[in-house]
């Protein structure tokens, strides 16, 4: 049985469009207009996933989800117009496993959307197999002794100097690396102006591995310093 | 009725109290100045003494007649004014300036200081010839010390005693003098005497029926004999039989007769030869003797008379002082069960003295000091003159006094002149009970006065003039007031050092000199300290005013209790403080107003998202149709090309809002310009390789580096660099450049533009762009975006044009 995903926007449009996306990825979709529907729609049907607006009638979209919170642990993508950080910030506190901007994207959303599925419903027994030959980061995950990298459990196609690059960045996830000494230890030399090739990989990686590459979450450019890979909290 | 009752009797209280303290106080001084002030004898227990025979001036003046006695009988000068200060001026002399001029003259210098009845002459020239000598060897002038010496003259003007006289001319002169001395006296019947010498009569102005020897009873109204037999004084009183030698032996002791007859006082053989009666009157009665003569006028009383007055006059005043005493400590004790009705009289007193105004009060006390320090110092100066004396040559005379013992003496004088006269002790007491009275019930407003209302009016006037005005003003006041008073000084000073009736007058007077020469400074130190303390005010409340000015211009638009109590500067403050309001006012309108703007486009940007959204998402669905015609295709590329654009310019138009209003969040960290830069350039890798221009990059290998925030600034050289791409010459080249100099790192992007670019255009201006038609991809906020990240992460963006040269420049200072 495809998995039930509950869409919930007080603009029905939206709602209907995101149902469009996602029904054509295979998923099974429930529509609700107000939070108190979508609350109403929880106690009864099995729903493994929430996409909720934040600024609905009856009952917003935050207060929904502290109130889902406080009986599931089903991942909840919080959709809203405000795309501001500290909106961001409120909104993943209150509980949310992801917040996405409107206008959305809609190949990034429905990758969002597999991503977190993915994870609830398959990956359990990998978040309990986590042993030392593992470098575990979010969805990501780097296999030490296979030398692979997998993202929400598949395995990521890279090339070889690609695979050195995530293995130094994920053995040290957190810390910045300036691109000579990504150069230094990747190519073990010394180069000029390395700027452009590490960049270069860099954004291939972000290819394969981010749900967005032009708004990277792991791979990130720290402007005017260097690189790394953001160190995310394992959220459940 | 019963008010009127209680007023009655408050009236008899305080009348008891006022007159039991007036009574006690004059009872006091008049039992102080008895026993202490003028006149006080030696002996206290001589206080109460009735008889004016057992006194002790009574005693020196018969010692004093005995001795001139003495000298009549052995044909001796009469040396009668002995130590009786100032009896040159009962006898002899007409007035004090004759006294003067006779001991001027040089040739009355016989002195008879020392002697000793019976001591040969010679001896005495020698001892006055010694003391003149060493007198005329310290004073050029005559010493006033000469006051002091018994001077003799001879009744003949142009025959007087001097050095070489032949003894029997100096004898001839002694008798002249005798007889006129006898002439003299013999009419006061208080004294009755007989002086013989070798059982010969010489002077007697006695009946022989009187008394004619010792052992007869004493005639009537006589009650004293003193007879002297050539070797003893035997004396008798009211019958009974005196011892004046007590034990024998002299010691000069208070109290001891100084006469012959001592075992250890030798005696001449000249004064054995001697017999002297003298009968004393009981109750002396008046005589007065004055004589006309051709050397001038002169008079004489009964000494015996004064001595008994006074005797009488001194138990009199202790008397009554005695029974005033005890009357005023009865009503004293009657008025304490008054007490309390007393204290609301006093109340009432207070108030009513409070309604007085200052000054009259001052004029009084200045009244009083004058009645009573005035006349002090008068005294003092006439008596006192040889004080200076004493105290510059250390006690000439050996005299020994020390200054602790001069200054008793003078605050004695001073008590005693008080207290000997009741008016003055009575204005002086009531002053300070009424005075203490005043202040104490009305405090600070005992000053209160015409001067100080007239003073306030002053102020108040002043104060309602402009503060430049008002300065001068008072400086102006403060000068004429000092000239004033800088010229009476001047004036005063003049007057005294000349030689005038003022001058007289002020030297005369110590305390009137102290007083006019204390005033005018006074009130010139008066005035100062009026003016300093208004200047230190204004010059406070300046202080305040400036420090709040100080305030506002470093951005504190607060209420403030600084200027509330000002006065000086009342109208500034005011000023001040309208700014302030003003100042505050627009601040937090401006912000009310920024704050509104940045919320209108949140909530615009918001409210056009949501149908974007829907826009973007079935335009996506659209996208994805297979079979559709081609313009329909073509139709939906362009729908989903500028809702894209739409998206771009909403989030554009919110970062520039936020920015523009300061409200825009940076994380400001050391950052490498250079690798910000060359990561951007790699970023945008593909772009540049598929515009038709080039990039040329200049930037230095090092670090450089510099405070701000990375993603901030990516998005601001994202944004320029992107502009050099869109807007470039085909075929051009974009220059991009980071220089450092001293303390400044600049990033420099130089690009030619493809079109004509406007002169004088504000590029960095939202919606600005290079041609005004805006058909093309930008939202026009590429430049106000990336000047206002620069600004808000702390650094400088300049836009520059040159012909069709571009060049944008972004500074940051190094660190």
């Amino acid at each position: 049985m495809n998995e039930c995903v509950l869409v919930v926007d007080d603009d029905r449009e939206i709602v209907k469009a995101i149902a469009i996306l996602l029904e054509q990825e295979g998923y099974q979709v429930l529509k609700a207009y107000d939070g108190l529907q979508a609350l109403d729609l929880l106690m009864t049907c099995s729903v493994q996933l929430v996409i909720i607006d934040v600024m609905m009638p009856k009952l917003d979209g935050l207060s929904a989800v502290m109130r889902i919170r406080e009986r599931q642990n089903l991942p909840i993508i919080v959709l809203s117009a405000k795309s501001e950080e500290t909106d961001k910030v409120l909104g993943l506190s209150m509980g949310a496993d992801d917040y996405v901007a409107k206008p959305y994207n809609p190949a990034e959303l429905a990758a969002r959307v597999k991503s977190h599925l993915r994870r609830y419903t398959s990956l359990g027994d990998i978040h309990a197999g986590a042993s030392g030959d593992e470098i575990r980061n979010g969805r990501l995950c780097y296999h030490t002794k296979e030398r692979v990298l997998y993202a929400d459990g598949e395995p990521v196609r890279l090339t070889a100097t690609e695979t050195k690059i995530m293995e130094l960045l994920m053995r040290n996830a957190g810390r910045i690396f300036p691109a000579e000494e990504i150069y230094r230890r990747v190519w073990e030399e010394d180069a000029f102006a390395p700027e452009n090739t590490v960049m270069v990989h860099i954004r291939r990686i972000r290819e394969k591995i981010e749900l967005n590459p032009k708004e990277p979450e792991y791979l990130k450019v720290v402007w005017g310093i260097g690189y790394k890979i953001e160190k995310m909290e394992t959220t459940h | 009725m019963a008010i009127k009752l209680k007023k009655w009797k408050q009236l008899i209280n305080f009348g008891t109290f006022f007159l039991g303290v007036s009574l006690t106080v004059t009872g006091a001084g008049q039992l102080a100045d008895r026993f202490f002030g003028y006149g006080s004898p030696e002996n206290p227990a001589e206080v109460f003494e009735q008889d004016y025979q057992k006194t002790e001036e009574f005693r020196w003046r018969m010692e004093s007649k005995f001795s001139d006695f003495l000298s009549m009988a052995t044909g001796d000068e009469v040396g009668w004014a002995y130590g009786s200060g100032g009896a040159w001026y009962d006898y002899g002399f007409a007035s004090y300036e004759d006294y003067l001029a006779a001991c001027y003259d040089g040739e009355v210098r016989e002195a008879v200081a020392g002697s000793w009845w019976g001591s040969t002459d010679s001896v005495v020239q020698e001892a006055t010839r010694e003391y003149l000598s060493e007198a005329e060897a310290s004073y050029s002038e005559i010493p006033d010390e000469w006051f002091e010496l018994e001077v003799q003259e001879d009744e003949d003007a142009g025959r007087r005693l001097s050095d070489g006289m032949e003894e029997k001319e100096r004898r001839e002169l002694a008798k002249a003098a005798a007889d006129r001395y006898h002439e003299a006296i013999r009419e006061d019947k208080n004294l009755l005497y007989r002086i013989s010498c070798d059982g010969k009569e010489l002077y007697s102005n006695m009946e022989d029926a009187d008394w004619k020897k010792y052992g007869d009873p004493l005639p009537d109204g006589y009650n004293f004999l003193m007879f002297y037999d050539g070797v003893h004084i035997l004396a008798q009183k009211d019958g009974e039989e005196l011892n004046l030698y007590g034990d024998g032996y002299y010691r000069g002791e208070a109290g001891q007769w100084y006469v012959p007859g001592y075992r250890n006082v030798a005696v001449d053989e000249e004064l054995k030869k001697a017999q002297i009666v003298m009968l004393v009157a009981k109750e002396p009665a008046d005589y007065v003797y004055v004589r006309y003569g051709n050397d001038g006028y002169s008079s004489f009383g009964s000494q015996l008379y004064q001595v008994a007055r006074n005797t009488r006059k001194n138990y009199e005043q202790m008397q009554s002082g005695l029974i005033c005493l005890a009357a005023g400590a009865a009503l004293l004790v009657v008025s304490v069960f008054f007490r309390k009705d007393r204290k609301v009289l006093h109340a009432a007193i207070g108030r009513f003295l409070g309604k007085i105004w200052f000054e009259p009060k001052a004029l009084l006390l200045l009244f009083f000091v004058a009645v009573v320090i005035l006349p002090f110092f008068r005294y003092a100066g006439y008596e006192y003159t040889w004080l200076y004396e004493e105290m510059m040559y250390g006690g000439y005379w050996g005299s020994g006094y020390t200054m602790w013992e001069i200054s008793r003496d003078l605050l004695r004088d001073f008590a005693s002149l008080i207290a000997g006269s009741p008016l003055l002790l009575l204005i002086l007491v009531w002053g300070i009970y009424f005075l203490v009275l005043d202040v104490r019930t009305n405090g600070k407003h005992f000053f209160t006065g015409g001067i100080s209302r007239l003073a306030k009016c002053f102020e108040t006037k002043s104060l309602s003039l402009p503060f430049t005005k008002r300065m001068v003003w008072r400086f102006l006041l403060v000068m004429l007031v000092s000239a004033v008073l800088i010229v009476t000084e001047f004036a005063l000073v003049v007057s005294i050092t000349g030689n005038g009736m003022l001058a007289n007058f002020v030297w005369g007077n110590g305390a009137a000199a102290v007083l006019l020469f204390l005033i005018p400074p006074a009130a010139f130190a008066a005035v100062c300290v009026w003016y300093l303390s208004r200047t230190r005010k204004q010059a406070g409340e300046l202080e305040r005013v400036a420090g709040r000015v100080r305030a506002i211009h470093d951005g504190d638009y607060g209420e403030s209790e600084d200027l509330a109590g000002c006065v000086e500067l009342k109208e500034m403050a005011e000023d001040l403080g309208g700014i302030r309001e003003g100042m505050e006012k627009a601040v937090e309108e401006r912000m009310k107003s920024e704050r509104m703007k940045v919320e209108l486009v949140a909530n615009v940007s918001h409210d056009i998202r949501t149908p974007l959204t829907s826009i973007i998402s079935y335009v996506q669905f659209l996208k994805q149709e297979q079979d559709l015609p081609d313009h329909v295709k073509d139709y939906i590329s362009i729908l989903d090309e500028k809702s894209q654009r739409l998206n771009n310019m909403v989030q554009d138009v919110f970062a520039i809002s936020k920015a523009a209003s300061d409200q825009l969040p940076v994380k400001l960290e050391r950052i490498d310009f250079g690798k910000l830069l060359r990561q951007t350039l790699a970023d945008m890798d593909e772009q540049i390789k598929k515009s038709p221009v080039t990039v040329r990059a200049v930037i230095p290998e090092h670090e450089i580096a510099i405070q701000s925030d990375g993603s901030r600034m990516y998005r601001v050289f994202q944004n320029l660099i992107q502009n050099a791409l869109s807007y470039s010459l085909e075929g051009s080249r974009v220059f991009v450049e980071l220089r450092e100099d001293a303390s400044f790192a600049v990033a420099c992007i130089r690009n030619v533009s493809r079109q004509e670019l406007a002169k004088d255009a504000d590029f960095t201006e939202r919606f600005v762009r290079g041609d005004a038609s805006r058909t093309d991809g930008g939202s026009g906020l590429g430049l106000s975006i990336a000047k206002s990240f620069t600004e808000a992460c702390g650094g400088r963006f300049e836009v520059e044009t040159n012909a069709d040269l571009f060049v944008v420049t972004v500074s940051f200072v190094r660190v």
